[in-house]
């Protein structure tokens, strides 16, 4: 998986490219654990490019939304694929996250 | 259409990474639908994640048999290891209406391979568990 982090005002995009999984959840926890200790709290996760899904990545996200909702934190996902979608779905974690179609919406939903 | 696909992979979750890569090369290569590529990757993913994480009760690496049958249609999964019994498909399931902050991590990759997948059954045969998942869709009509 690739990661790509970029800093948009006080809001951090993170570019996720390629498949979460067990083996590469590790990345993710990382590139978001590196902001949130730099103090950011306002996060989009482009899932644009994002082809894979598993219970490993749900617990990523998981851990990322209790984290910033200790913190007064905001968390958007923007473009997830049909099949990402449907595993959010099933999983009942999409009344729990701020899914938008593009990258601008999700900005403006953490704004 | 006919296919088969068979493996032998040690109890780690690198050989899991790469025998995911070859289940989905195999299965590229036979032109199966992209969302039931996605299903067999998450049913040997949470399965033999689960397996090699909480399935044994020494410190040794064990050896995990997969199977998997490609027909029109559909696809079968078959999944063997040398663990301790366990029925994944008798679990209790988890809450998925909790908030987040009340929800345990965990529990979720069953929940997800039961209801993304068709017949999930179990089955414990000569000390060993057995896994039987399918995944069956329509073929388009110029396949």
């Amino acid at each position: 998986m690739n990661i790509e982090t970029l800093e948009q005002d006080d809001i951090t995009v993170l570019v996720l490219t390629g498949r979460l999984d067990t083996n590469t959840v590790e990345d993710l926890e990382k590139a978001f654990g590196a902001a949130f200790g730099d103090g950011r709290r306002k996060f989009v996760w482009d899932c644009a490019g994002l082809s894979y899904i598993s219970s490993a990545g749900l617990r990523t996200i998981l851990q990322a939304l209790k984290k910033l909702a200790a913190s007064q934190g905001k968390l958007a996902l923007c473009e997830p694929s049909p099949m990402v979608q449907e595993v959010l779905e099933i999983s009942g974690f999409r009344p729990l996250l701020t899914i938008c179609d593009d990258r601008p919406g999700a900005l403006a939903a953490v704004t | 259409m006919n296919a088969n696909f068979r493996k032998q992979i040690a109890s780690t979750l690198e050989e899991l990474g790469a025998l995911m890569e070859d289940c989905r090369s195999f299965l590229e290569d036979a032109d199966a639908p992209g969302d039931v590529i996605f299903a067999v990757e998450l049913a040997l993913e949470e399965m033999i994640t689960n397996t090699i994480k909480y399935g044994y009760r020494d410190q040794d690496q064990h050896l995990i048999d997969i199977k998997i049958h490609l027909s029109d249609g559909r696809v079968d999964i078959e999944i063997r290891d040398e663990g301790h019994p366990f029925d994944p498909f008798s679990q209790e399931e988890p809450d998925t209406s909790l908030p987040p902050e009340e929800r345990p991590i965990g529990g979720l990759g069953i929940h997800l391979v039961k209801n993304m997948l068709d017949d999930c059954v179990y089955a414990r045969e000569d000390g060993k568990n057995i896994i039987r998942v399918a995944k069956t869709w329509q073929p388009s009509e110029n396949s």
